[in-house]
């Protein structure tokens, strides 16, 4: 089995639980290291236990097919994994991922196990298929579903089917009887009376309903705010723990206190994390805060936008760290205090990325036409900046404009790493329209860079090497590296480097030039950064944030950004909106 | 291209507190950093402001009267 590595243990019942932070120690944590991770945990269900069995979904058929033979040669470490919890882990593994012979395999193992464990083994099994938690209307959770009421008894298999009758028609009727039911106005009644309908098999939208209908905190709703709730829980009615976070979120003293502004944004924000149980934990955290009634409506606001967005650049990194930081005692010990702490918490910004890194694919569907003209001409004695050398001089066209680009006829050396030309065109189309009509050529230079010697010498560090450099002149260069680089960091680097030349060619110099002015004020005014890095300079907030802009747009997290940047986006959207570039 | 008088040093800054770090007379310098092209021709390079972050640092190279000349984006190897 693989070495774990410094994962932080944690325990099921700590308040401290942070599935994020879990997430985030884990990340490169292999198969068998998951597994081992799995076969420590010490009584599910628990949400750590998801949280892994989530990771190990995202692996590669290729990697859990590796695991899963190494586990076939070496069955007795398999088996070792001892206690309940591992039985249950290497279960849902072999259900899961080794499906649809999941369940066959699971019983073969578990008969291999001495009997106490056998028993441990068929218990979690009961529980998880009880629970549905066998991914719901899957192949693979009808198989096991299947398999499950074979081998249990009588008496759980009638318990079971009990609990899963759908509800007596009284329940309904009760509900559509209750006074805050009549009280909806015909609309909402009708949309309720349809959920139900579409969901007459499953109790769970009926209780769910009912529940929240029979809350206290609903009562107290006006019948606008009551709307509201409903079109939250109805985003997922059928997650008991959604629910559950609904009605607590309509009972708390925050949501009372609130203005209706921000009463709509917490449940609009409660009801796009309606499946992202972690993140609502975030928000319900934050209004348990008596600190949060003493921040402004505006203050609430943009916590409310920092912490319950769902993008991964900032919201959720934000959340994770936001869980971390508060404990059961709260973020202070005062009202007072936890509005002090939490004005510093979105201030600092603490958990945000180093450097923007685009997920994959991110721009994949963004980039503007592009075509490279063949054959390319070949240049003799090209001067890259490593020296001259033999290049191909391609012509890329995006959007009318057309870009010289030389390629190295011959790369420098076998060991690195180069873009090909169709990953410079596909860049090129990437970044704005004003932007590319300041790049002059790109070369992909054969060798590295020589100033890196310069650099090295300069910053007393030799493992910095060059990636990309940008000028003035819109010469752009790109260096070969150790690690291929992906598409998108080769977009989004360009983004970057060519957005300097941009805000210099617009606004001059960053640090004198008064054009800058509106850029510097709306840094102060939204008072969120794209990244740590952005933080440095205006040059680089001006950067990042293009880059940002590019990653979100027309993608359901464009508003969320823009809530958050809003003055920069605007800048933004004019300078984009240039007609001349 | 013709290359104009250089002021005779560069001014190297650290960006996370803009302060000066440290300053070069331009002969210890490779002449090939000692000026950037421009549109309108070599343009010396009299400050480097260095941003360095984890795994990334970003150098920012500009003219006698602030002007951006050059970045560089470098990765730890």
């Amino acid at each position: 089995m693989g070495d774990v590595g410094p994962v932080r243990p944690l325990s099921p019942a700590s308040k401290k639980f942070d599935a994020e932070a879990l997430r985030e120690s884990l990340e490169d944590v292999d198969v068998q290291g998951l597994l081992q991770k799995l076969a420590g945990e010490q009584g599910p269900p628990r949400a750590e236990t998801q949280v892994v069995l989530e990771l190990l979904s995202k692996k590669s058929k290729d990697e859990l097919q590796a695991a899963k033979d190494a586990l076939a040669a070496d069955p007795a470490g398999f088996l070792n994994m001892q206690g309940p919890a591992a039985a249950d882990a290497a279960t849902r593994l072999l259900a899961k991922f080794v499906a649809p012979n999941g369940w066959a395999a699971a019983k073969r193992t578990a008969k291999q196990r001495p009997p106490e464990l056998q028993q441990a083994q068929l218990e979690q099994l009961a529980k998880r298929a009880g629970e549905k938690e066998f991914l719901p209307d899957s192949v693979e959770a009808k198989l096991v579903e299947k398999e499950y009421l074979q081998c249990i008894t009588p008496e759980e298999r009638q318990q079971l089917t009990t609990a899963r009758q759908p509800p007596a028609p009284s329940e309904r009727e009760a509900l559509e009887n209750s006074p805050n039911f009549k009280a909806l106005d015909a609309a909402t009644q009708q949309r309720v009376r349809e959920v139900l309908s579409r969901n007459a098999g499953n109790p769970r939208v009926l209780r769910a309903i009912a529940g929240l209908l029979g809350s206290e905190g609903f009562s107290r709703l006006d019948a606008a705010d009551r709307k509201k709730a409903l079109g939250t829980l109805l985003r997922n009615p059928a997650d008991p723990a959604f629910a559950r976070d609904v009605r607590a979120l309509v009972d708390s003293p925050a949501l009372a206190q609130a203005t209706p502004a921000v009463r709509t944004q917490l449940m609009e924000t409660l009801g796009a994390l309606s499946k992202d149980a972690p993140g609502r934990r975030a928000i319900l955290e934050l209004v348990r805060q008596a600190g949060f009634g003493k921040l402004s409506a505006a203050e609430q606001g943009r916590l409310l936008n920092y912490l319950g967005g769902t993008n991964p650049e900032i919201s959720a990194p934000a959340r994770a760290l936001f869980l971390r930081t508060v404990g059961p005692q709260g973020v202070g010990q005062s009202p007072e205090r936890q509005a002090a702490e939490l004005r510093k918490f979105i201030a600092e910004q603490s958990s945000a990325e180093e450097v923007l890194s685009p997920p994959r694919g991110t721009f994949t569907r963004k980039h503007a036409e592009y075509q490279v003209h063949r054959p390319p001409e070949e240049v003799k004695d090209y001067p890259f900046p490593s020296g001259k050398a033999a290049a191909l001089k391609y012509d890329v066209e995006v959007n009318g404009r057309h870009v010289a680009v030389y390629m190295p006829k011959t790369p420098g050396s076998p060991k690195d790493n180069y873009h090909s030309i169709e990953q410079v065109a596909k860049g090129l189309a990437s970044i704005p329209p004003q932007s590319l009509a300041l790049v002059t050529k790109v070369s992909v230079d054969p060798k590295r860079n020589p100033e890196d010697a310069h650099w090295a010498k300069e910053y007393h560090d030799p493992h910095f090497s060059s990636y990309m450099t940008c000028g003035a002149d819109g010469a752009v260069t790109i260096y070969p590296t150790d690690v291929a680089q992906k598409q998108e960091d080769l977009d989004g680097a360009l983004i970057h480097e060519t957005g300097h030349a941009l805000s210099m060619s617009r606004w001059g110099n960053s640090a004198t030039d008064k054009r800058w002015d509106a850029w510097k004020k709306a840094i102060i005014s939204d008072g969120i950064s794209a990244s740590k890095y952005a933080k440095n300079s205006p040059d680089e907030d001006f950067a990042e944030t293009l880059k940002m802009y590019f990653i979100v747009k027309g993608t359901p997290q464009e508003a969320e950004m823009r809530r958050l940047m809003p003055e920069r986006f605007r800048l933004i959207d004019a300078l984009l909106a240039e007609k001349k570039p | 291209m013709t290359r104009p008088a250089h002021p005779g040093t560069i001014v190297y800054v650290d960006g996370a507190t803009q302060q000066e770090v440290r300053r070069l007379p331009v002969e210890e310098v490779p002449e090939s950093m000692r000026f950037r092209a421009t549109a309108r021709g070599l343009v010396p390079v009299v400050k480097v402001v260095a941003i360095e972050d984890g795994n990334q640092r970003s150098l920012l190279e500009y003219g006698p009267d602030g002007e951006f000349l050059f970045s560089t984006l470098q990765r730890k190897r």
